[in-house]
């Protein structure tokens, strides 16, 4: 998994504009991020990597970039 | 004598999805009522598991994919003429799927339509055949959901697919009543499963929590709906088609 691929995912459930994220951003900041961005969010990465989150999961990550590392520790 | 209006001794009923969840539970209780049934499934492993809780005799588990649409009649054709005619039909099988709308590709609603709607239509189809089914004619249960008729943000597939369910049911139980085959529909609110732990994944627990709070009677089992689908299969039933049976501890009533 790339973080690149993993921020256009990101991007794609957020229904933000491709290359608008970084790993540094934080949930909280993003205005697309409400609970119907998390589920697809969440939809999406389980589609991909075949990563089950959940919201627990979700709310203990502060950034993108924190979030990737789950993802990438539960693909491993 | 003690009477039983929900006595299924003697017939012969087919669930599908019956290796977890509401199809389990509906295959156990039947069984307990006196049917012998055919199990239908993808998991041959938790079919069996399925097949071991079962009370009675004569029981068989079919691995079968019913996403392969085109084959489900051919398949109700070969198992009336091995397992036996059946009374009594029961779609448990279903996908659900919490999909935003932002992420539902075609490829999500064909997939959830292929499961929950054409392969019941596919049954449907099946059972027409005269030998296929027995000789006091056949009693379908499709499994709706109250999001045919309450909406819930993420799933809207779902719902669309559900809410198919209901003009499916209604056609189909007037076309197919000269053949004395009943066909009716059980509308779950939120009940504990395997399908419901996988819907909630993405929620706090505090939506949870207020998912349990618009059931006036809170959260379901799967023994509360399978106990309704096993009085639709009955003859208790003999005189009801074409009825969606809302089982959802009040969610609708509001």
């Amino acid at each position: 998994m790339s973080t690149k691929r993993f921020l256009e995912l990101v991007e794609e459930g957020l229904g933000m504009p491709e290359g608008s994220t970084n790993e540094g951003d934080r949930f909280i900041d993003l205005e697309a991020w409400d609970s119907v961005g998390a589920l697809s969010v969440i939809a999406l990465l389980d589609e991909e990597f075949g990563v089950s989150l959940d919201a627990g999961a979700l709310q203990s990550c502060n950034t993108l970039g924190q979030l990737a590392g789950l993802v990438l520790k539960k693909a491993a | 004598m003690a009477v039983n209006p929900m006595d299924l001794s003697g017939m012969n009923v087919l669930v599908t999805g019956a290796s977890s969840g509401l199809g389990r539970a509906s295959a156990v209780l039947m069984s307990q009522l006196g049917a012998r049934l055919l199990l239908l499934g993808r998991n041959t492993e938790r079919l069996q598991e399925t097949l071991d809780s079962l009370d009675g005799q004569g029981h068989q588990s079919l691995a079968f994919d019913l996403g392969d649409v085109a084959a489900i009649a051919a398949m109700l054709d070969q198992q009336a003429a091995s397992f036996g005619k059946f009374d009594g039909v029961v779609h448990a099988a279903g996908i659900l799927s919490t999909r935003p709308l932002r992420v539902s590709s075609p490829d999500v609603f064909e997939s959830i339509y292929r499961i929950n709607v054409v392969a019941a239509g596919q049954l449907l189809r099946g059972i027409t055949k005269r030998s296929v089914i027995g000789d006091h004619g056949c009693s379908v249960v499709l499994v709706g959901s109250v999001t045919s008729s309450v909406g819930v943000p993420g799933l809207a597939a779902y719902a669309a697919s559900k809410s198919a369910i209901l003009g499916l049911m209604r056609s189909a139980a007037l076309e197919l009543a000269p053949s004395r085959i009943r066909v009716n529909a059980v509308l779950p609110g939120q009940f504990e499963s395997p399908m419901a732990d996988q819907q909630w994944k993405g929620l706090t627990e505090e939506q949870i929590a207020r998912i349990g709070a618009m059931h006036p009677l809170g959260i379901g089992r799967a023994s509360d709906v399978a106990n309704c689908i096993a009085f639709l299969v009955s003859p208790a039933a003999r005189w009801v088609t074409g009825s969606a049976l809302a089982v959802d501890g009040g969610y609708t009533a509001h």
